[in-house]
């Protein structure tokens, strides 16, 4: 026997999902220790390896691959927890980081502040160097400049230093040496190159993200150095896996290098678990929501693959890495209810978080929340959550949506309650129309995969809204990353500026470059132990008409040697009309960029599935709730989610009570429990076999 | 209206809903446009009208465009009035049928639902050339409206879903970039249509009855808001003035902006009566750009939050006679007006609320001051066009919070972005010598004023055309400072010759630059707010050591003695300074 198992370490609870070889699976949570997350880590596998009735050390010497999410590089970037780091550039240009490119997102606000610098102008040295746009290097480096910064970076005790020059992605030479120079001087100092982290485009997309990369990698170098020597010490011997933004996972050492590719790979593990479950039901097309306490992520799987952007950021500072393509709104159980000068309702983006809390966890939470309003309408269980552990007060509720909100209305406490309900699901509406309509594809073309506490109760009413046909409710919903985690394959990716106009290309050099880049990516991974017919090749360029200043990526396939550049055009153009309603068939057109991705296949595990049963659920019926749902007072039936087995269908309304969250079903819709015991809801007017079969194409 | 109050909640829906369709058609505008006027600079707009031509919900990236589509929506309906048909789409650019300047085409598409019209679906945004004597549309110059380049009356560019080949093939030929125009054209009738297809389906879901209603209720709603926002700006008349360094034509006269803004209860009147008539050159600014600047100057001193629509506009009324250089006769010329003229105005009325409300107003924005160029790039064998955004200067400081570093012009409001500079030099045939803060720049003040830049390139082309345009290169028009807050230094541009020598350009000017040639730019940082012997010692000990402040400014604007080694500060001498200065300028409340 042997295991695998997925870690996701958040911010109130580490989860755990271990699978086995025979096909079983666990899932276990234990509490954070934010100081020290290797410890709780730790703690989580000796309890696991109790439950399996084995010593740590034997346990864990069966376990053969372990999946790592963290967000240690995350955390330090929003509360400032960085390394202390300097920053090297082309002189002449010493604040493009700092400016920003200039922009402030909220532009009536006088009173809003910039995000603080990463790096303070009296630590950003320049450095006598230029290279042009031929890529030509037409002022020497000074390597004077460069010995001087060292000096100084000595006394001052950097931790960090980034080293991003101008057109430096087209000639690195200036910014290698730097490299070398500090690298020799400065052993114990982690170097990040603009050149190694990000060879693209665009100053400050690049200079920030270099920066970042320095700012999170003693961080994060330092966490995994005492994770692998934790898990080294209570015996395991297996693979350690890193999740990264990209949805992919990288080995410890590589992760420890690129550090700045762990900062968005919180939400990542969703998406990837949201590729898992499509494929239980043969769906290659989902979208992914995830509504937790405080936020909504969304993330759109096309094709099977969900989508990535290059358009990220975080703490208002660009990260131009390739990411999974996830849109966060402040939506969740812990989102508060107001009412503006104008007297209109409004729901977030503010949260009552976890501390305080909403009213009715009553530990001094007093502005109403989602979860307040849920609890009002009778959708909760009111036992309260955790099996009871997590007492929930109704009455304190009310209270507080009938003087903050039903009064200032001149509503009922049920109609106000309804209303945030309804808000809510607007503002989350909004965000997967951004997600999909926003980004060409319609959602009505896609299933929901649904996760997060406060997802099931929710996920009902926002695919009405969208006219979503189908959602699964996964039962592992509340360990839904380390889910995903599992299933992530290897994954680097690569990118080189090449800007031509298309009818100057010569595609013999275009497939030099690919090569270059495949080989650099087969040795990559063939270095973290991926045997040859594991590794998978995809290549796109970045195209765009000449003048235009967003580039569409449009995929060459996943032999980038035998690139067909006349269907690239012909595909450029095309995709160019599905996103933006139009194309220019008689434009010129230019490349920027190359891409590749490479991945590293790894086993994805594999559950039995479980005969399915009768549709009468009544076995599982254990009481019922007065609700209200769509303005009307009704009596609905619950059900135990424990015993609601394979086969089980219900015709909404209905609720079925878990033990960590509640699933509405909304009239009009019908849930299935499916073979793999995972939730299947449906219009209820559209048989479930012929939506399957149609949105599984 | 008659009947009962819509459900509050799905008023809330629909409201949101009509917002993000805005913001959609903006995502689609900046995705696919292609010159960078649109796409990095963000200067556009996006709007939805109802069928009674009120404005219901827009996105102005660029704040000066709020008011820039109501008169020219207007326009279109009326000259076609039983014209209209599902399908046209129409376009309008004459600042003398209710467009605000020449360089920014509106498009306005009206939208059908089972055969009604509902709405209208409106984008708007700067091309990159509009033909005319200037660069990239800006022609210093000019002296009347021919000048300036194409008119386009209200006018068909599709007809029945048809494409108006005839007119689309005029404007693309009247202009020097074609191939970026087309391209644009394109991308504003794409958001155009996009908006058309959402609105269509926010009108099949809820019913056309309860949108309706649902307008209604929010333009009532907003109007409420923008009520209650003026009713805190206490009762008073309030005046002020600011100039324009010249219009172009006469370089050595000022136009002046003068505005009396009369606050009553809930009414507010921007009075622009007394300012200057109409000038012979390019800064008069039709009464469509005189409103959105004076909605800019009322927005940023309201709830940041309240929606910029019909109903938040109602409580302000705007007097600007006719004939005057805020709402000039046909053919003056107007295309400087968007940058020059707003701000001016805009600095006007804050000057003036600062008298009422001084903690909610900021202290002025560098003004702008580049110029346009457009020419051949021998590298890249293309026509290209650069309105030169890198040089963008400081914001103003407001209490409690200094201004924002290189954000640019206060008709943006920081919502233009630089551009790149490796795409810059990519694209155009400019070498960038230097691009960072510059030193000093900022005004002093206990909130100091955001940074300007130090902006050089070296001209790897030969026969550009260079239009200087800008202002406060003044002292009078240098980014003032409030209570106490200091002004900052004024813009300056220079020509520099491949042997060194300097010329200092002079603003609104036409030039020719060649290869070897260098221009340097040195923008304004933002006024200073509160008495700067007031700053917190620490915050004037950083920006030294940031290199922000020099050790002179540091000792002579703030009283703060630094040591140059250590960065140490000589307190006794510092205490000394700061209460003999404080002391001697206690009733000096306002500059």
């Amino acid at each position: 026997m042997s295991y695998k198992i997925g870690i996701d370490v958040g911010g109130t609870f580490t989860d755990f999902w271990v699978t086995s070889s025979d096909g079983r699976f666990e899932v276990y949570k234990t509490p954070t220790t934010p100081r020290q997350p290797e410890a709780g880590v730790v703690d989580g596998l000796h309890k696991i390896a109790a439950s399996f009735g084995r010593d740590a050390a034997d346990f864990l010497g069966r376990v053969s691959v372990i999946v790592h999410g963290t967000t240690i590089t995350t955390n330090a970037v929003l509360t400032g927890g960085g390394a202390k780091t300097a920053f090297l550039t082309t002189k002449g240009f010493r604040d493009l980081l700092n400016m920003r490119r200039g922009l402030r997102d909220r532009q009536y606000d006088s009173k809003y502040r910039p995000p603080a610098p990463l790096v303070p102008r009296r630590r950003i040295y320049p450095i006598e160097e230029r290279v042009n746009v031929e890529g030509e290097p037409v002022v020497p480096l000074n390597e004077h400049d460069v010995h001087d910064a060292i000096e100084r970076l000595r006394s001052e005790d950097v931790e960090a230093v980034a080293v991003s020059y101008l057109w430096s992605f087209l000639n690195p030479e200036h910014e290698r040496r730097t490299g070398l120079l500090l690298r020799e001087a400065l052993p114990d100092v982690y170097v990040s190159l603009s050149s190694e982290v990000l060879p693209q485009i665009r100053a400050y997309e690049r200079h920030s993200t270099t920066v970042l990369n320095a700012t999170v990698g003693p961080p994060l170098a330092r966490y995994l150095k005492s994770l692998v020597s934790g898990l080294k010490g209570v015996g395991f011997g297996g693979v350690l896996l890193i999740m990264q933004s990209n949805g992919g996972v990288m080995s410890p050492e590589l992760t420890s290098r690129f550090a700045a590719n762990t900062l968005l790979s919180g939400p990542a593990g969703g998406a990837m678990a949201g590729v898992f479950y499509g494929d239980t039901h043969a769906l290659r097309n989902v979208i992914t929501v995830d509504m937790g306490g405080t936020s909504f992520d969304v993330c759109l799987i096309h094709a099977g693959r969900p989508t990535t952007t290059t358009e990220g950021g975080i703490g208002g500072h660009r990260l131009a890495l390739p990411i999974l393509d996830i849109h966060t709104i402040g939506a969740g159980g812990g989102s508060i209810a107001s009412i503006d000068s104008g007297g209109m309702l409004r729901v977030g983006p503010q949260s009552a978080g976890a501390e305080p809390g909403p009213v009715c966890y009553g530990r001094g939470g007093t502005e109403p929340t989602v979860t307040d309003a849920d609890l009002v309408l009778g959708y909760c269980d009111p036992n309260g959550l955790l099996g009871g552990e997590l007492a929930l007060d109704a009455a304190a509720a009310e209270q507080a949506i009938t003087q903050k909100i039903a009064k200032p209305l001149g509503l009922t406490p049920l109609q106000a309650a309804e209303g945030i309900y309804r808000i809510v699901n607007a503002n989350m509406a909004a965000a997967l129309r951004v997600a999909s309509v926003e980004r060409g594809y319609d959602p009505r073309e896609f299933a929901l995969v649904v996760a997060g506490g406060a997802g099931p109760l929710h996920a009902g009413m926002l695919a009405q809204e969208l006219d979503v046909p189908l959602i699964v409710v996964p039962r592992q919903s509340s360990v839904f990353c380390a889910v995903g985690m599992l299933i992530s394959d290897l994954q680097h990716d690569y990118v080189r500026t090449w800007t031509r106009e298309w009818r100057a290309i010569v595609p013999r050099e275009v497939r030099m470059i690919l090569s270059e880049m495949s080989d650099q990516a087969s040795a990559t991974l063939s270095a973290e132990g991926m045997s040859a017919e594991r590794i998978r090749l995809e290549a796109s360029l970045d195209m765009r008409y000449v003048g235009q200043f967003h580039e569409v990526a449009v995929p060459i396939g996943t032999r980038p040697e035998a690139t067909d550049f006349e269907a690239a055009a012909a595909r450029f153009h095309s995709l160019h009309e599905t996103l933006y309603g139009y194309a220019m068939p008689e434009a010129d057109v230019e490349m920027i960029n190359v891409r590749l991705k490479a991945f590293g296949t790894t086993d994805t595990p594999r559950f039995p599935s479980r005969p399915l049963g009768p549709e009468d659920p009544s076995a599982a019926l254990k009481g019922e709730r007065q609700a209200y749902i769509a303005g009307a007072a009704l009596h609905v039936p619950v059900y135990d989610g424990e015993a609601f087995e394979p086969g089980f269908a219900r015709t909404g309304p209905a609720f079925i009570d878990q033990t960590n969250t509640t699933v509405l079903v909304p009239p009009g819709y019908r849930v299935v429990c499916d073979a793999y015991r995972n939730y299947v809801m449906h219009a209820a007017d559209r048989p479930l076999d012929e939506l399957l079969s149609r949105l599984g194409k | 209206m008659s009947g009962a109050r819509l459900d509050p909640i799905l008023l809330s829906v629909i409201s949101n809903r009509l917002d993000s369709i805005t913001k959609e058609m903006g995502q689609t505008m900046l995705r696919t446009s292609r010159s960078p006027i649109f796409s990095e600079a963000r200067d556009f707009v996006t709007a939805v009208y109802d069928c009674q031509l009120r404005l219901v919900a827009q996105t102005a990236y660029i704040p000066v465009l709020l008011a820039a589509t109501p008169w020219a929506v207007r326009s279109i309906a009326e000259t076609y009035m039983d014209d209209i048909h599902a399908g046209d789409v129409f376009i309008l650019n004459d600042p003398y049928h209710g467009n605000n300047h020449p360089p920014d085409f509106t498009v306005a598409k009206p939208v059908y639902i089972d055969g009604t019209l509902r709405f209208w679906s409106v984008t708007k945004g700067h091309q990159a050339d509009t033909g005319g004597g200037g660069a990239a549309g800006y022609h210093p110059e000019a002296r009347d409206v021919w000048d300036e380049g194409l008119r386009i009356p209200p006018a068909k560019l599709y007809e029945r879903g048809k494409l108006n080949r005839g007119m689309w093939e005029m404007i693309v030929s009247n202009v020097r970039l074609r191939f970026l125009v087309e391209g644009d054209l394109h991308c504003l009738v794409g958001a155009a249509s996009v908006g058309e297809r959402s609105l269509t389906a926010l009108t099949r879901k809820h019913g056309a009855a309860t949108v309706e209603q649902a307008i209604e209720e929010l333009l009532d709603t907003s109007e409420k808001r923008m009520r209650e926002e003026i009713r805190r700006i206490p009762n008073g008349c309030y005046s002020a003035e600011r100039c324009i360094d010249n219009d172009g034509v006469v370089h050595d006269r000022r136009v002046v902006i003068r505005v009396k803004v009369d606050v009553r209860d809930d009414d507010v009147v921007f009075d622009y009566s007394e300012s200057d008539g109409q000038v012979p050159g390019y800064v008069n600014s039709p009464y469509a750009n005189t409103a959105s600047a004076t909605y800019l100057t009322l927005f940023t001193v309201v709830d940041p939050d309240l929606p910029h629509n019909e109903g938040a506009m109602r409580p302000v009324s705007i007097v600007a006679p006719l004939g005057g250089v805020l709402n000039p006769l046909e053919p003056a010329p107007t295309t400087a007006c968007t940058v020059l003229t707003d701000e001016t105005i805009t600095e006007a009325g804050w000057l003036a609320l600062s008298q009422a409300v001084p903690e909610r107003v900021q202290a002025a924005w560098g003004r702008w001051c580049a110029p346009a160029t457009t020419g051949m790039n021998p590298r890249t064998k293309r026509p290209f066009g650069e309105i030169h955004f890198l040089s963008k200067g400081g914001g103003g400081a407001t209490a409690g919070f200094d201004g924002w570093d290189h954000i640019g012009t206060a008709v943006c409001l920081g919502g233009l972005r630089s551009p790149d500079p490796e795409l810059h030099e990519l694209v155009n045939p400019y070498f960038l010598e230097q691009l960072e803060y510059r030193p000093d720049s900022a005004g002093a003040g206990q909130w100091r004023g955001g940074m300007g830049v130090i902006y050089r390139w070296r001209v790897d082309a030969n026969d550009i055309a260079c239009a200087n345009f800008g202002s406060g290169t003044l002292p009078e028009t240098a980014p003032f400072g409030l209570c106490g807050g200091r002004s900052a230094p004024p813009n300056r541009q220079i020509f520099l010759s491949a042997d060194d020598g300097e010329e200092t350009a002079t603003v609104n000017s036409m030039s020719r630059l060649s290869r070897g040639q260098r221009v340097e730019i040195l923008s304004s940082g933002g006024g200073g707010f509160g008495d700067p012997l007031t700053r917190a010692i620490e915050q004037v000990v950083a920006d030294v050591a940031d290199g922000l402040v020099s050790l002179e400014s540091a000792r002579r604007e703030y009283g703060v003695v630094i040591e140059p080694a250590t960065l140490t500060v000589d307190e006794k001498e510092t205490a000394r300074l700061r209460e003999y200065d404080l002391a001697g300028r206690v009733d000096r409340k306002l500059e």
